[in-house]
């Protein structure tokens, strides 16, 4: 189940809302209601993931059992061990699961062997990347004393809490233990809950989808086919696509802990207005940046071991976060790309003092994380290559009316026109100005507010609707 | 204020939630079902609380069933399809031109298709005529082809070279052009429609199909043909009497779908004199009415037939129709063409096969079945004694 079908909408969010909200009123036991929540969580999950909530089910035992006894010991060593234990048990969990085909199939053909019997991988459980992050920042924080005693109940609550269990954010225990033993559902709450729930919606639905209806049979399309005009529209779209999608649901998963109580750290912070790719990965994603940083960056010797290996460091924690984002070549490809960009930033900037900033610094990253999307999209190197071929280097080809270049026409209909003018609006609008207007204009801001979320709640689950519709026209021969 | 304008938000938000539990419980909205090429997805079978766990493909039917059977599920979708119509003037099916015309995206798409036909494929669907108007002609028998230019093709003027983009020469053109040097008869409707386009409009504007109007000059550009190859005059045809349709709703109009369906004042000119073959909306219940044949020497002043059904039969009848139902089986295929000749009167002598632009595509695409343009779209003009 996600957050934006029908299903969740109007099916299981308000019956569970209901309950919780009843339960909350009349008994108020923090117990009762991270039960509730638990109960909840692990039915949003079972639903559709079915028997791999299993395997989520283990994990919160077997991290919760590792961080007692890290607690319980008092030898630095064996508190070592413990964790090493289990960060190896949680890696090897999500390689069973998510990297073995991949690593079968790439050996097999470096070393062109037969391939792989596909049927011996896995079914890849939902969020399953989230949640092993989560536990081994739980345990790396327990071994490093950062966060304080959890029941249980508490852990469970933590790790399972359907808001961020398909998709994240990755949020660290240490952010939400004062909520997991106290919090309070006000006005307020709801209030910013319903907003962020209805802006991630409409970001989701009305944008993304949107855009999607054109990005999709693009990629689908025979590379042959591929003019400068479409790989550039495709490229674009998806580059919008991404971010209202995946910040669209972050939206809505802040919304929904917000309605119950919670508040999940930010996940987006308009990563288009950056003027690098450096400062892209501190907007893009940050949760997962910030775990890479703590997690990763920073044991591997951050940049305190001279120029070399920090450009080293790099390198290696963005090869990973590629591979996190997706058992594929490409993926690889895609974070080691990130990583050489941020690479020569950072030479550029300490050697010769030359950094982008101001609207070129803003269009060449936008630049440069558009083609990483292209990559990021792509199933092939071929195909990724061909949409390269097309966008860089057709231009003779490109013209609005000859076929089959005027296909671009097709593509170009007023809904997708208003819905990228939309997309760039709300990535490049100037956060500055919308500070202004909301310090300077308490109660304009929240009846723009109000409207905007009841709009974009009326539309996009009229939308959603929309997209089930099969319509009748007989004459189609 | 503040609070007021959040608790306002906060309730709209979670009653929004909430509003398909209420309608299930009260109904309190009435609105007309949205018309669907495919049956609603049934309830699956069994107990949610047991099936989940019995079942793990479960919840993927139930979602299914429920994005279909959610109860407000054609509010919304007239809702957003009317936003998006009445604001962006779009809609994700069909293609809204000005001064309330309206063209199917798909249909659009399969014409832009057409124009892309290779001269090879064309020429496949030509040589298969030709092998039709082989076999007719064993029979002394006239085969002629009359294909329907579609909207777009007739009035670009309404849909916007930015929604509309056509290849010169058309797919038609080239058919035609391909047609003619082999040897295969046909009438070029073209340049008929676009020389009566202007009085009034000869198509549906919220429908793909001719209107009746348009199917009368079809009619009069295939007897004057036919008139003019069997040297037979043509009877003295009297006034077309019109009547207007006040409010008339094709399919891309039910199509859309919206709140307020788009409605045409003028869309057809109703022939009040002619004879209406097509009584009843579905394909397979055509009652044909009978014309007696008085003379056969004169041609008829207007005969129509194929997707419109409809003839006008004035002081002589050309023709004794049967129920068309069982016509349409004969013709079910090109193979079978030995049981249509066995069937029509030893008089017959000219068949005519009438098809819409688009069916060039069709026929050699093999999207449909190869039967498909001659089951539904063949008509014969029979009776008539070629002298």
């Amino acid at each position: 189940m996600i957050f934006s079908s029908l299903l969740f909408i109007f099916g299981f969010f308000p019956f569970a809302m209901l309950i919780y909200f009843l339960s909350a009123t009349f008994c108020k036991r923090i117990v009762v209601l991270n039960f509730l929540l638990c109960l909840f969580s692990i039915a949003f999950y079972y639903w559709g993931s079915g028997s791999a909530v299993v395997i989520i089910v283990f994990s919160v035992v077997f991290n919760w059992l590792l961080g007692q006894r890290i607690a319980a010991s008092r030898s630095a060593a064996t508190q070592k061990w413990i964790v090493a234990c289990g960060v190896v048990t949680n890696i090897g969990i999500i390689f069973y699961f998510k990297y073995m085909k991949f690593f079968l199939d790439s050996f097999s053909y470096f070393f062109n062997l037969p391939p792989f019997d596909p049927n011996i991988a896995p079914n890849l459980p939902v969020g399953i990347s989230f949640y092993t992050f989560m536990s081994i920042s739980y345990l790396v924080d327990k071994y490093r004393a950062e966060h304080s005693k959890c029941s249980f109940l508490e852990y469970f609550t933590y790790l399972t809490l359907y808001p961020h269990l398909v998709a994240g954010p990755i949020v660290r225990h240490s952010e939400l233990s004062a909520d997991l033993k106290s919090r309070r559902i006000d006005l307020d709450k709801l209030y910013e809950g319903a907003i962020r729930f209805s802006i991630g919606l409409g970001k989701k639905v009305l944008l993304a989808d949107t855009l999607a209806r054109t990005v999709d049979p693009i990629f689908a399309m025979p590379t042959g086919e591929l003019t400068l005009g479409l790989a550039w529209l495709a490229a674009v779209c998806y580059t919008f696509q991404i971010y209202f999608d995946f910040s669209g649901y972050t939206d809505m998963a802040i919304g929904l802990a917000f309605m119950l109580g919670f508040k999940f750290p930010e996940n987006f912070n308009l990563p288009y207005q950056a003027q690098s790719m450096t400062e892209f990965w501190k907007r893009w994603h940050m949760s997962l940046s910030r775990w890479l940083r703590d997690y990763l960056y920073f044991p591997l010797g951050g940049n305190r071991k001279g120029v070399a290996r920090t450009l080293l460091n790099l390198l290696i924690v963005f090869t990973l976060c590629g591979l996190w984002h997706g058992a594929s070549w490409t993926f690889v490809v895609w974070g080691l790309f990130h990583g050489a960009v941020l690479v020569v930033e950072r030479v550029l900037d300490k050697k010769f003092d030359i950094r982008p900033s101001g609207v070129f610094g803003v269009l060449l990253t936008f630049f440069l994380a558009t083609l990483g999307w292209v990559l990021f999209r792509s199933t092939s190197f071929a195909q990724a290559l061909s949409f390269f071929g097309a966008m860089l280097t057709t231009v003779k080809d490109f013209s609005l009316t000859a076929f089959p270049q005027g296909r671009l026409r097709e593509f170009l209909n007023i809904e997708l026109v208003y819905t990228l003018i939309l997309a760039a609006f709300f990535s490049f609008f100037p956060e500055r100005w919308r500070v202004l207007i909301c310090s300077n204009q308490q109660r304009l801001r929240i009846f723009v507010e109000v409207v905007m979320a009841s709009v974009l709640l009326t539309l996009a689950s009229s939308s959603l609707a929309l997209n089930t519709f099969s319509p009748f026209i007989y004459f189609r021969f | 204020m503040n609070g007021l304008l959040k608790s306002f938000l906060v309730a709209f938000f979670f009653l929004w939630c909430a509003l398909g539990y209420l309608q299930n419980a009260f109904h309190f909205i009435r609105i007309d079902p949205v018309t669907e090429t495919r049956d609603r997805i049934a309830k699956p079978a069994g107990e949610m609380i047991t099936s989940i766990f019995t079942d793990p493909l479960y919840y993927q039917k139930y979602e299914y069933y429920f994005k279909d059977s959610f109860p407000l599920r054609d509010l919304f979708i007239r809702f957003k399809s009317q936003v998006d119509y009445s604001l962006l003037n779009y809609t994700k099916e069909i293609i809204v031109g000005e001064n309330g015309w309206l063209c199917d995206k798909k249909l659009m798409l399969q014409l832009q298709e057409t124009d892309n036909l290779s001269d090879a494929q064309l020429d496949t669907a030509v040589t298969m005529l030709k092998a039709l108007r082989d076999d007719l002609a064993a029979h002394s028998i006239t085969f002629l082809v009359v294909i329907i230019p579609l909207k777009p093709s007739i009035y670009p003027e309404y849909f916007p070279e930015r929604k509309v983009s056509r290849r010169n020469p058309t797919g038609l053109d080239r058919f035609q052009n391909m047609m003619r040097s082999s040897g295969v008869y046909y009438v070029d409707l073209l340049p008929v429609f676009m020389a009566n386009k202007h009085e009034s409009p000869i198509f549906f504007k919220t429908d793909m199909h001719i209107n009746n109007l348009g199917t009368h000059f079809m009619a009069e550009a295939v007897a004057d043909w036919i008139a003019r190859d069997s040297s037979v005059a043509r009877s003295q045809s009297e006034p077309l009497k019109t009547q207007e349709v006040q409010e008339f709703s094709g399919e891309e109009s039910k199509s859309l779908p919206i709140l307020f369906p788009v409605k045409e004042r003028h869309a057809a000119k109703y022939v009040s004199n002619s004879i209406f073959i097509r009584k009843d909306e579905h394909h397979d219940d055509y009652i044909i009415s009978k014309f007696e044949t008085q003379r056969t020497d004169l041609l008829p002043g207007v005969l129509m037939f194929g997707n419109s059904f409809m003839l006008r039969y004035e002081t002589v009848g050309f023709y004794n129709l049967f129920n068309y139902s069982s016509r349409l089986l004969d013709y079910s295929s090109f193979r079978n063409i030995d049981s249509v000749i066995s069937k029509e009167s030893s008089t017959a002598k000219y068949v005519v096969l009438q098809v819409y632009e688009t069916q060039i595509l069709f026929h050699l695409t093999s999207l449909l079945k190869n039967w498909y343009w001659s089951e539904r779209y063949i008509g014969v003009a029979q009776s008539l004694k070629k002298e």
